[in-house]
């Protein structure tokens, strides 16, 4: 009977009233993330960051097919604004990169594919590669 | 269906953002496949992507996946960071204030993309 007593035998049946004072650390700026939480993280920030840029995207989605005009003032801009290719190539990054973390979710859910440590860690550098190769091969194009 | 309604609601949003995420990512396949084999440099091409029923059925079927996806991809986001525990008083009142920007640039970027296609 003596071991029904102990601590957890008393959080399992509801009984402990007293307020559990063990340290707690949400503080996620404290906390050294490894590959695999910095590539989760970082899924939500482009995620959040793509989302609220999408009424740009939309705006220069209707520019785009308003008429020939505005389709070659878009072309002008492109090429003559910095800010513009640049806003345009930071989401292209932002998306690209939310993309491939999303395929690495869905081939974990579907096929249970980078689930374990090391498989985890290896597919997290394979989504940052990827990501930088052809945010590289992007630039490239629209330089 | 019948199948759905079996689920908690936590599995039917997970199924519902991968499977919005997958038609998404299809849909973005499609695209950069057309743009990378036809030279789009000009409006008459541009355009005729988008003239062609087919296309305008897809690029809703996008727009539509994006709403939800990205509906139930913020709230995850949201519940875990906008909290009373985290954000204290702040917490419930900065949730529902960024529940209600998200849903308006949700509804702005549905109806005009509609506007837009069709």
């Amino acid at each position: 009977m003596l071991a029904l007593n102990t601590p957890t035998k008393q959080i399992l049946r509801g009984k402990v009233t007293e307020k559990d004072n063990r340290p707690v650390n949400l503080n996620l700026l404290t906390i050294s993330l490894p590959i695999i939480g910095l590539s989760s993280i970082l899924h939500r920030i482009s995620g959040l960051i793509v989302f609220l840029a999408f009424p740009l995207i939309v705006w220069l989605f209707s520019i785009s097919l308003e008429s020939e005009e505005s389709f070659s003032y878009l072309q002008n801009q492109f090429e003559q604004l910095l800010v513009f290719k640049t806003i345009i190539f930071l989401l292209f990054v932002g998306f690209l990169y939310h993309v491939l973390a999303g395929v690495r979710k869905l081939l974990a859910d579907a096929f249970g594919i980078g689930e374990t440590l090391y498989s985890g860690k290896l597919i997290s550098w394979v989504v940052f590669g990827l990501t930088f190769l052809i945010s590289v091969a992007f630039f490239i194009l629209i330089l | 269906m019948t199948v759905m309604s079996k689920l908690g609601t936590g599995t039917r949003d997970f199924l519902i953002v991968r499977i919005c995420a997958l038609l998404m990512l299809l849909y973005s396949l499609y695209l950069l496949g057309y743009l990378l084999t036809g030279e789009i440099n000009n409006f008459a091409k541009w355009n005729s992507f988008f003239e062609s029923s087919l296309n305008k059925t897809l690029s809703l079927i996008f727009f539509a996946a994006f709403a939800v996806h990205t509906w139930f991809g913020t709230w995850a986001i949201a519940s875990d960071y906008l909290t009373p525990k985290i954000m204290g008083n702040f917490g419930s009142f900065a949730y529902i204030i960024f529940r209600v920007l998200v849903a308006a640039v949700i509804a702005l970027v549905l109806t005009w993309a509609i506007l837009i296609i069709f």
